[in-house]
């Protein structure tokens, strides 16, 4: 195997970076805690881990289109992804340790709530006991989170087979498992999204949410995947990247961000339209609460990339594509609060608080767990499949 | 779009081409004579379409009461046969624009009968809405353009009227995209008929193309643009279609996953139409080295992609009713797939859910008989999916003392048959008199799939997709 890139000097700073924002973060974290209160703090991690979870998520989703769908122009760069894969098992570690918190998190874990007799009881999620449960809801987290790490732990060993053999059984096998993962995906990415953040408002329901949860990680998946790929060029570790990779990837994040835009429209729109109660509830809350950051979702994801990456030349230029992937990833990062906080303060009776301390924690913490698990998986394998079967097309290809 | 060609990949044109080949091979049905089949077929489709105008007149001169709708379901075949089409309509967009800007090289075989379907599609269409309003002497009250009718407008908060903006729309750009691709054909045709009414007619169609470097280069300018403009055509239309249902307060219908599952369904469904079509036309018109296997397989793939998002939908939407733990929703699922209109159900989840997913097995995929079935299957599959939506939700409404059955009558029944008739009529008309493949698309690929021909028989390498 050829692993010299990984003596490349500038591997130093993203190292570097990753240690001081995981310090960073714990010590925001911890300090928030004292701040913010238990409540906030694990909204936060619950927040920023199925964040980071859906990004590896995606770039597993990524590969396995491209496989199935006999992309060739991804090739050169098919290592990035490979590599943001590996974080669902860290991510998911931190996620399990987060649930320990869930009766903060989640309202319908409260038992009164079921009881008949109690002064509690809630008819409504007394009816979905028997899906939202404690026992039940960590085994399926376990189940979603195991098939992922597998199924992305096999993909990334029979790369590397293929790499080092060139032997194209492997690569049949890789297209196998890239329809497996994306069924068990259809089913999978879905339901988690249903758990995972829908249920902590747990009488509000959208059919939609699952798609949608699905193509907010999947822009930010691509946003992270242009920083890397423009930092593996900058730098001469990955001498395979050229321009029309960047224009390639440029006109995903434009393309993706005008979808993100058409579900969360979808979704808001029907039910604004429609008017019933107890769906418009869940967007009222958002609405009245958090007005700012209500409108400045929408411009930094859909706003912003769609009048900047416009031109051909606008996707061509470094400085403009870490601009829009930074301004995206920070429109999300705010999206995601957005999905989580408000339902969970308002299961509390809590004042509705902005961003703060504790969220700045989360998020630095696992930003920096990411790019160090991230940079250690790119170290481990070379930097480019040199033996995938379309790694030549990948080279000459044109846009 | 150039550059180097795994031999991974399937060649895209069979046997050793020239140009001239290609020409030839492809125009040799408007040049020739047709066959009696083509007449066979022109015939039955236009006196099916006949007859839907027999039943067109009924309905225009007695009015909608020669139709089974009633007070509980007033909406009938018109919507279901109505967004049946324009969801055939959407194969069309998707290759010319979508696979267009994903650099899907095989969509030059068949993005021209597949555009052409789109238009015929979303006439079809059009021509229900306009004989379900009843009142058709006044139908272009619908369009909002300053009027000496006093302050009358539509009504712009209504999901019918952006129907009416989008569909518009959708029919324009398709047949301008449709229309400027023929162009460079068009004066092939001029350029190699013998008859000289023909000369003319092709000359005056063609605009005066001379194929001059400045002409090419503005026609691909336009192309793209119009690719740009089609691109987000294609998830609009059929969005705002299911925004007709999904902006009510009735059960089955309001749900938000509507739109993208409208979309998935409609690009589903038209494939669907395109495969039934041309697995019939390359055999009968001889152009299986244009329309190769490898063709049909790569849109089996987008079958069983689209299929298996309906499917998907179809069981959120049932978990959903179950967690919403609102009685009404649960109702309308439970009455869909067990009530009287169960076999509808059912059929819909066979032809659509169960039938495509035998495409995950490459043979099944690469099989023309099976394909043929399965998409006919998915075409009544997806007509049942706008019965089940339609009907199942009307007709048990939140009072059962206003609860009904709903039967389409021999009226109904028959302005459909006389779509189908006016769909063919017009496919019939269009692969005699223009060329079903893009001649100028296909001879843009045609250097590269020969390079790769020689590459794939020099080259060691076996086939090993699965």
């Amino acid at each position: 195997m050829n692993l010299e890139h990984a003596n490349h000097k500038a591997w130093r700073k993203p190292f570097l970076l990753s240690i001081g924002l995981i310090a960073f973060g714990l010590l925001s974290a911890l300090v928030g805690y004292f701040v913010d209160g238990h409540v906030h703090f694990v909204a936060s991690w619950l927040t920023y881990s199925v964040f980071f979870i859906g990004i590896a998520l995606a770039a597993v989703f990524f590969i396995a289109v491209h496989t199935i769908a006999h992309g060739g122009w991804q090739v050169a760069f098919l290592r990035v992804p490979e590599a943001m894969m590996t974080f669902i098992f860290f991510g998911g570690i931190i996620l399990i340790i987060t649930l320990l918190g869930i009766h903060d998190l989640y309202h319908w874990a409260h038992e009164e709530l079921i009881d008949p007799n109690s002064e509690y009881y809630d008819p409504l999620i007394a009816h979905k006991a028997p899906w939202l449960n404690v026992p039940f809801f960590v085994s399926r987290t376990i189940v979603y989170l195991a098939l992922w790490i597998v199924l992305a732990m096999w993909l990334r060993n029979l790369s590397q087979k293929l790499d080092e053999t060139g032997n194209l059984r492997y690569w049949q096998r890789i297209q196998f498992v890239s329809g497996l993962f994306l069924a068990v995906f259809a089913v999978t990415s879905t339901l988690s999204a249903f758990d995972w953040v829908m249920s902590t408002d747990p009488h509000w329901y959208s059919t939609l949410f699952g798609w949608y949860l699905f193509s907010v990680v999947w822009v930010s998946m691509i946003a992270v995947l242009i920083l890397w790929v423009l930092w593996l060029r900058k730098h001469g570790i990955n001498p395979y990247i050229r321009d029309e990779h960047l224009h390639d990837l440029g006109k995903y994040l434009f393309g993706f961000s005008i979808f993100w835009a058409y579900l969360w429209y979808s979704q808001y729109m029907l039910h604004w339209y429609a008017n019933i109660p107890e769906e418009t509830a869940w967007h009222l809350l958002r609405f009245k609460e958090h007005r700012i950051l209500f409108y400045l979702i929408i411009i930094l994801n859909f706003g912003i990339p769609f009048f900047a990456l416009m031109s051909r030349s606008a996707k061509r230029k470094p400085w403009v594509l870490t601009t829009v992937a930074l301004i995206v990833l920070i429109g999300h990062v705010f999206e995601v609060w957005l999905l989580v906080h408000p339902s969970v303060y308002h299961a509390h009776h809590l004042d509705h608080w902005t961003f703060s301390l504790v969220d700045l924690g989360a998020l630095s913490f696992l930003t920096g767990l990411f790019i160090f698990v991230t940079m250690l998986a790119m170290k481990r394998a070379p930097i480019a499949p040199e033996k995938h079967p379309y790694f030549k097309e990948s080279l000459t290809y044109k846009t | 779009m150039q550059g180097y060609e795994s031999p991974l990949r399937p060649v895209l044109i069979k046997g050793e081409k020239t140009y001239k080949d290609v020409t030839r091979d492809i125009l040799r049905p408007i040049l020739g004579k047709p066959s009696w089949l083509w007449y066979l077929g022109l015939t039955a489709s236009s006196l099916a379409l006949l007859w839907g105008l027999y039943a067109i007149g009924r309905t225009i001169f007695f009015g909608i009461g020669e139709w089974g709708i009633n007070r509980t379901v007033g909406w009938g075949w018109a919507i279901i046969n109505f967004v049946w089409w324009i969801g055939i309509g959407h194969a069309g967009t998707l290759i010319s624009a979508i696979l267009l800007l994903f650099r899907q090289k095989w969509r030059t075989a068949v993005n021209r009968s597949a555009e052409a379907m789109t238009i015929f599609a979303v006439m079809c269409a059009g021509l229900f809405p306009l004989l379900h309003v009843g009142r058709h002497f006044v139908v272009y009250f619908i369009y909002p353009y300053p009027n000496s009718r006093g302050p009358l407008w539509v009504n712009y908060n209504s999901p019918l009227f952006w129907d009416v903006t989008a569909i518009t729309t959708y029919f324009l750009v398709s047949l301008l995209f449709w229309y400027i691709g023929l162009i460079p054909d068009l004066a092939i045709i001029r350029d190699y008929t013998k008859s000289a009414i023909k000369r003319k007619i092709y000359g005056a169609l063609s605009l005066g193309w001379l194929g001059s470097l400045k002409q090419w280069q503005r026609w691909e300018t336009i192309s793209l643009h119009l690719a740009g403009l089609a691109t987000p055509l294609v998830l609009s239309v059929h969005s705002i279609v299911s925004f007709d249902f999904a902006t009510s307060v009735i059960p089955g219908w309001h749900t938000t996953i509507f739109p993208p599952y409208f979309v998935a369904g409609a690009v589903f469904s038209g494939f669907g139409m395109v495969l039934t079509l041309l697995l019939i036309a390359r055999k009968a018109m001889k152009l299986e080295d244009y329309i190769t296997v490898d063709h049909i397989e790569y849109m089996n793939k987008i079958l069983l992609a689209t299929g298996s998002i309906v499917g998907t939908a179809y069981l959120t939407e049932l978990f959903i009713a179950w967690y919403s733990g609102n009685i009404y929703e649960q109702y309308a699922f439970w009455n869909r797939a067990f009530g009287p209109y169960w076999w509808a159900y059912w059929i819909m989840m066979a032809c659509n859910v169960i039938f495509p997913q035998t495409f995950w097995i490459r043979k099944f995929r690469r099989n023309l008989w099976w394909t043929f079935i399965v998409s006919i299957l998915v075409n009544i599959g997806m007509w049942f999916e706008r019965f089940v939506i339609v009907v199942t939700s009307l007709h048990r409404d939140y009072l059962p003392s206003s609860w009904s059955m709903y039967f389409a009558s021999w009226v109904e029944v028959s302005i459909y048959i006389g779509t189908i008739g006016l769909f063919f009529t017009l496919f019939f008309l269009f692969i005699r008199f223009f060329p079903v493949i893009a001649i100028s698309e296909i001879k843009h690929i045609l250097l590269s799939e020969m390079a790769l021909l020689k590459r794939k028989k020099s080259s060691s390498v076996v086939e090993t997709e699965n």
